[in-house]
């Protein structure tokens, strides 16, 4: 980008110049490669990427613990991605457990293990309703018109939903799919759909009253596994965390947002 | 019988008062300065513009007054633009057979005839941008004759040719003037045009009509003496042609005068211009190469008293020439009205017209 | 693999739909938008172009909210054909006519304004009606604009995908678009289909828009306009 012409009229400016870039880029390519020889000092903050349906109840959380740490949240994909290709997290807090096996077998990461169970809910707002009555096993059958779901492809929540409709005659339920499970409540809020497979912890979020929704029980899909990792690269303060996560007040925490707990398998 | 009446105030300063109509068997010419009104009494006849407070009515139809109006492709107005507007997406050919596609009604002058009288035979298969002024203005007048209007208006036709195409495209005008049976109305600002193609002159000024008039008295009467391009004009009738010397004799008032074309036939009542600077006086018939001299009776002199020249109305007869000299001249031959002159006209080229 | 072929024809149907409605309705205002001078032309003006430069998850959003039952146009539009707006074919063209529309109308506006005004009072006093005009002097005259319209407004269309992920619903049959597909297959490591899919999008891309200068280039030196 110096051209010749520049580079010869500014003989000493320019080797300063020059000497400005280079050093620059090698700091950067230092940075941005192996993060194993860069050790964070202590009280630096931990570093957290959390897949967004989790992060209300995690910042709750990283409140109650009183740790500095920075949290950043997206869809698992962005962030498995993100992470990858080298972005300096601490913790992955994932929606499922295919992206953290991932990131373990490529040996990134130096612990994996479950932080909590999603559960799947049929969701039916008083609206315009053909049946006043709280859904529950019955109404998949009854059913028909539009139902939101989060993307079975890639979304665990969606998975989890097909395979619960698998089990049904669901001849006039229609599946509509989100991006995710977000948008799949998206659509039923503002109405377009009049019922949603989403997550329990969205419909406690919204402050949602019980008799609108049906519980799915999980035997009708596989168990939605949301997992996290821990990256090689991350200091002591990463286990410290955990720790604080695993404890009782936490777990209780986590359990009324709407998820259902690792049975002690570390 | 076209009536029109407008009563318009722009802001601006542009006012437009007139109260008129125009009759139907003939050529009717606005003349006046640019910005004085007449392209915008066209547009409001043919409906290009719509202001309140402006009555037309055509044949008794009425086109526009406070209730009604009729926009402008239900009025069969044939309009010649100033700026020419041929459609450039389609060949001379193409835009003719627009207007034929939509033609008014069925009575009017057939394609061949007009093709014929303005010549465009050899520019049919043409697009538009490759014709020449002159040229692309045959094929606009030749398009609104097409649609068999009831009315032609034309503005300032000639306005965008240079004076070499006028010259060539006067007698198209002179031709068509002969076979049109609908009335003209011809907005100009050149008094040559006027002349050669009008019968009834309306000149208008300031957005108001200050004098109607016809054509041989406008030319006498109308223009005003530091005109360069005032001219008489006169009627004569054919009386002979002298195919030695290819001249035709004409009578004038019991007089002869000679012209250069041998288009006539004895017995033709014809119209012919003859320029004011062309000319000159004499107190006695010499013998000289100017063929036509004419008796004369000074009329009434227009001396401005600053200024090389004056203008000088002269009569014989019925009709009247104009002639312009010098004010040396003037004083030197101590011309008085009343007195006897003879009138030398110079040339033999003088523009011809059939009376109507 | 069949089902990106099936996006593909969704894509292709979903441009096509979208572009003749535009010709339809975005004709006629790009015309009133080329003639108009009052002060309801000052108002319309910014509201068409607004789609370039909102978000498409904007404009999503709205429409999200605007296509469900419980708002008017929503319900409107249930009542007459018993379905929702929103996951519905109809529901992206609706979404696709208004993201594309300034695509359409201002390259029309401007061919309409270069259009010179005597031109059709001439054709108006050879006895041409307003349609007749239209049809046989503006659109003529107007070819270039009107085929730049509808090249933008098209692959415009192809490209879209904010509006398509918020108001679609990713229906294998009706609703899942090229874009889409290729965003699914990102999503799930799929990086093979997805260079396929984008590598199309990208040559389909090209060559519109190399056949879209070529010809333009060609008029120019036709009708010796360059308009």
């Amino acid at each position: 980008m110096i051209s010749l012409s520049v580079w010869s009229s500014f003989r000493p400016g320019g080797w300063f110049v020059l000497t400005v870039l280079v050093s620059s880029m090698l700091g950067a390519c230092t940075l941005a490669a192996e993060p194993l020889t860069h050790q964070p000092l202590p009280h630096e903050p931990l570093r957290v990427a959390v897949a967004a349906n989790f992060k209300p109840v995690l910042e709750q959380l990283i409140n109650d613990s009183s740790m500095a740490i920075k949290l950043s949240s997206g869809s698992t994909g962005a962030l498995y991605a993100q992470i990858k290709y080298g972005a300096p997290y601490d913790i992955f807090f994932a929606a499922d457990d295919i992206r953290p096996e991932k990131l373990e077998s490529s040996n990134l990461t130096r612990i994996r293990k479950t932080y909590a169970y999603g559960r799947l809910v049929l969701w039916i707002p008083e609206k315009k309703l053909h049946t006043a009555s709280t859904p529950g096993e019955t109404t998949l059958t009854e059913f028909s018109g539009p139902i939101a779901i989060a993307n079975p492809l890639h979304a665990p929540y969606g998975r989890a939903a097909k395979e619960l409709l698998s089990h049904f005659e669901t001849n006039n339920a229609k599946p509509v799919f989100g991006l995710s499970v977000a948008q799949a409540f998206t659509f039923v809020r503002t109405g377009n759909a009049p019922a949603g497979l989403v997550g329990l912890s969205q419909v406690i979020a919204s402050s949602i009253s019980k008799d609108r929704y049906w519980l799915v029980p999980e035997l009708y899909h596989e168990p939605i596994r949301q997992q996290l990792v821990v990256m090689k690269t991350a200091p002591g303060s990463a286990e410290v965390f955990l720790d604080f996560l695993y404890r009782d007040t936490s777990r209780a925490v986590i359990t009324e947002a709407g998820y259902r707990l690792p049975e002690d398998d570390h | 019988m076209l009536e029109v009446s407008a009563d318009i105030v722009r802001p601006g300063g542009f006012t437009l008062a007139i109260n008129t109509s125009f009759p139907n068997d003939r050529v009717s010419a606005l003349f006046g300065p640019s910005g004085s009104g007449k392209s915008t009494i066209l547009r409001l006849i043919a409906g290009l513009e719509h202001e309140d407070g402006t009555i037309i009515r055509f044949n008794g139809e009425t086109w526009q007054d406070g209730n009604v109006f009729l926009p402008p492709h239900h009025r069969q107005v044939g309009y010649v633009f100033q700026h020419l507007n041929l459609f450039p997406h389609l060949s001379v050919d193409g835009n003719l057979a627009y207007a034929e596609d939509r033609q008014h009604r069925t009575t009017g002058m057939s394609r061949c005839d007009i093709i014929e009288i303005l010549h465009l035979q050899d520019l049919l298969d043409q697009p538009p941008g490759q014709l020449s002024g002159g040229e692309q203005q045959r094929v606009a007048i030749a398009r609104a004759l097409l649609s068999n209007p009831q009315l032609l208006v034309m503005d300032e036709p000639l306005g965008s040719i240079d004076a070499a195409a006028k010259d060539r495209i006067l007698p198209y005008l002179q031709r068509l003037h002969m076979n049109l049976e609908i009335p003209v109305i011809y907005v100009s600002h050149s008094l040559d045009e006027v002349l050669y193609f009008a019968d009834t002159v309306y000149t208008i000024e300031a957005g108001r009509i200050t004098r109607e008039s016809s054509v041989v008295e406008f030319s006498v009467d109308g223009i005003g003496i530091h005109q360069s391009e005032a001219a008489a004009i006169i009627r004569c009738r054919v009386v002979v042609t002298d195919e030695d010397f290819s001249l035709t004799e004409v009578s004038f008032e019991q007089q002869t005068i000679y012209i250069s074309s041998d288009k006539f036939r004895p017995g033709d009542d014809i119209r012919v211009k003859i320029p004011a600077r062309d000319v000159s006086l004499s107190r006695q018939r010499h013998s000289s190469s100017i063929i036509n001299v004419i008796e004369t009776t000074i009329s009434s002199i227009m001396d401005p008293g600053d200024g090389p020249t004056a203008m000088v109305k002269l009569s014989c007869g019925e009709q009247h020439l104009l002639t312009r000299i010098t004010r040396k001249s003037l004083k030197e031959l101590a011309l008085r009205p009343g007195e006897k002159v003879f009138a030398q006209i110079k040339g033999v080229a003088l523009m011809t017209d059939y009376e109507r | 693999m069949d089902q990106d072929l099936i996006s593909l024809f969704i894509t292709i149907r979903l441009a096509t739909t979208t572009t003749i409605f535009l010709i339809l309705f975005g004709t006629p205002l790009a015309w009133w938008l080329s003639q108009s001078r009052g002060w309801l032309r000052t108002l319309i003006e910014p509201m068409v172009a607004l789609p370039i430069v909102l978000p498409p998850t904007v404009v999503g959003f709205y429409l999200l909210i605007a296509f469900s039952p419980d708002s008017l146009p929503g319900e409107l539009w249930q009542s007459a054909t018993g379905t929702t707006l929103a996951f519905s074919f109809s529901g992206l063209v609706v979404g696709s006519v208004i993201y594309s529309l300034p695509f359409y109308v201002q390259p029309l506006q401007v061919a309409f304004s270069a259009l010179q005004r005597e031109l059709i009072e001439a054709a108006a006093t050879l006895g041409a009606s307003p349609l007749d005009r239209f049809i046989s002097l503006v659109v003529p005259l107007c070819r270039r604009g009107f085929f730049i319209a509808i090249c933008l407004s098209f692959a415009h269309t192809v490209g879209e995908f904010g509006i398509v992920l918020m108001i679609g619903g990713n229906l294998p049959e009706e609703t899942r678009v090229l874009s889409i597909a290729l965003f699914d297959h990102v999503e799930s490591l799929d990086y093979g289909r997805a260079h396929l899919l984008s590598l199309g999008l990208i040559l389909f891309s090209f060559v519109l828009l190399l056949v879209l200068y070529s010809v333009d280039r060609r008029w120019q030196k036709v009708t010796g306009v360059a308009r």
